[in-house]
């Protein structure tokens, strides 16, 4: 992704308990970011660059996502698509949610 | 203000934190702070003025934080990071195993999973990897035990700086951290093809007191019925060659070992069943040697007679340093039991905790 074409407007819904890190209004309904990228990696780059402390809790030193957070493109995990290199469109819902895991 | 006791519990869902009077009967308890995430590390650190209780939680979901108290734990605050490898490095941060005190008062050490070490000279603030270890030639040839390739205890003794890593054996510095050899004659290795490898051993702990410098006492991963000197070593050569200090002990399988703030030769251990980890015969026991291991002694009294199957994990054993110290532990049943006397009595201190991973305790003034 060149610097010059940021990519597309991208929502992404961030896991409530890292809500405090997102400088989010206290009254907003459903607090989501607005971010930019032609796909899930360059959206995740866009987190670290302009949310470094919502990034670092998400994703590992490699820059992908923790073991146990899961990333949705709308109804998909990105999995069962291209992974990191699902490409997204305007509109797109990204949802970055803690997996069900632990005990 | 008079002396107060502290006791940080570092559970599998958060930190709890004992206070009271050196010697009151009652305790207060609070917490859980950073309820639902597992704390492998807690650190009192008593060489700042006013002593600073030291937590880390390791979330499986949001990552790793550095949190610190100033005021013995009633409320924390995190810095403003914590250990990681670079991207460049390729290894990503699991766990953190062991925190502790530099060579100065901002200085902190931080062993990690994969088991490689970090120093922070600002309080915690930003952290860099101590290459010397962390990069050793032999750091890719490390493998891990049960609990991941940890590098778990940090301590300075005798003018170096040993390091324990589970399995990597124990490493030394002398030069300041700039190099890093193993030390491990005489500490055994059941698991790898040679009983002595050059390094690789699954040291569970290592523990020693300023006043012998020569000495150290180290549980080594043994339970092995066919060579039963591998477990409980101690050196007397600051940490060069090691010899078994095992007989009289019912198991030399264990975690924890550590030694009596007052007396060098006082050490205790907590003998495990070597197949299931557990409590011989249901029946637990904190064996305690003041002869630096020539021989050993039951402790018992106040624990469970039978039905108790617990462990106690490698940082689950701690001595305060009051004028009559007690020894503490903390079970996988999340008891946490205090041993008054050095161990001559115990009592239960809270029954219900999570279970629990690490205790620390200090009385600080």
């Amino acid at each position: 992704m060149s610097l010059a074409s940021p990519g597309p407007e991208i929502r992404v819904a961030i896991p409530r308990a890292l809500h405090s890190l997102c400088d989010f209004s206290p009254h907003s309904p459903s607090p989501e970011l607005t971010l930019h990228g032609a796909d899930v990696r360059a959206l995740l780059l866009d987190l670290l660059r302009r949310y470094p402390r919502v990034h670092v809790r998400l994703c590992d030193e490699r820059g992908d996502p923790r073991p146990h957070i899961n990333v949705f493109v709308n109804d998909d995990h990105v999995r069962v698509r291209a992974g990191l290199d699902t490409p997204l469109a305007e509109g797109d819902l990204v949802s970055l949610l803690p997996a069900v895991s632990g005990g | 203000m008079p002396s107060r006791l502290v006791v940080a519990v570092g559970t599998k869902k958060g930190l709890f934190v004992f206070e009271g009077g050196a010697n009151s009967k009652k305790l207060e308890l609070r917490g859980p702070f950073f309820h639902g995430m597992p704390i492998n590390a807690a650190f009192i650190d008593c060489r700042t003025k006013s002593p600073r209780v030291w937590a880390v939680p390791s979330c499986p979901w949001f990552g790793t934080t550095i949190q610190v108290s100033k005021d013995l734990g009633q409320k924390f605050k995190p810095t403003k990071s914590a250990p990681a490898f670079t991207a460049e490095d390729g290894r990503t941060l699991k766990n953190v195993w062991s925190l502790g005190a530099g060579s100065h008062a901002k200085e902190l050490l931080c062993g990690v999973e994969p088991a490689a070490l970090f120093r922070s000279t600002d309080s915690g603030e930003s952290w860099e990897k101590v290459s010397s270890i962390s990069d050793h030639p032999h750091a890719r040839t490390w493998m891990p035990g049960a609990g991941g390739l940890c590098l778990h205890t940090i301590l300075h003794h005798g003018g170096a700086l040993h390091l324990g890593i589970s399995t990597g054996g124990h490493y030394a510095s002398r030069d300041g951290m700039q190099t890093f050899e193993p030390e491990n004659t005489g500490v055994g290795a059941a698991f790898q093809p040679v009983r002595n490898p050059e390094y690789g051993q699954c040291v569970h702990k290592i523990a020693a007191h300023p006043d012998k410098p020569e000495r150290l006492y180290m549980m080594n991963h043994g339970g092995f019925e066919e060579d039963p000197t591998l477990g409980v070593l101690r050196s007397d050569d600051g940490g060069k060659s090691w010899t078994s200090i095992a007989k009289g002990l019912p198991s030399d399988f264990g975690f924890p070992i550590v030694v009596h703030p007052h007396d060098p030769d006082t050490v205790y251990v907590m003998p495990l069943a070597p197949n299931t980890r557990t409590c011989p015969e249901g029946n637990p026991a904190i064996w305690r040697s003041t002869s630096a291991g020539a021989k050993w002694e039951k402790l018992n009294k106040g624990l469970p007679k039978k039905d108790a199957y617990f462990t106690v994990l490698r940082d689950g054993m701690d001595v305060d340093n009051g004028k009559k110290p007690s020894v503490w532990f903390g079970t996988t049943t999340g008891q946490l039991w205090r041993g008054r006397e050095g161990g001559d009595e115990f009592e239960c201190v809270a029954s219900a905790l999570p279970p629990i991973h690490c205790v620390k305790v200090a009385v600080v003034d």
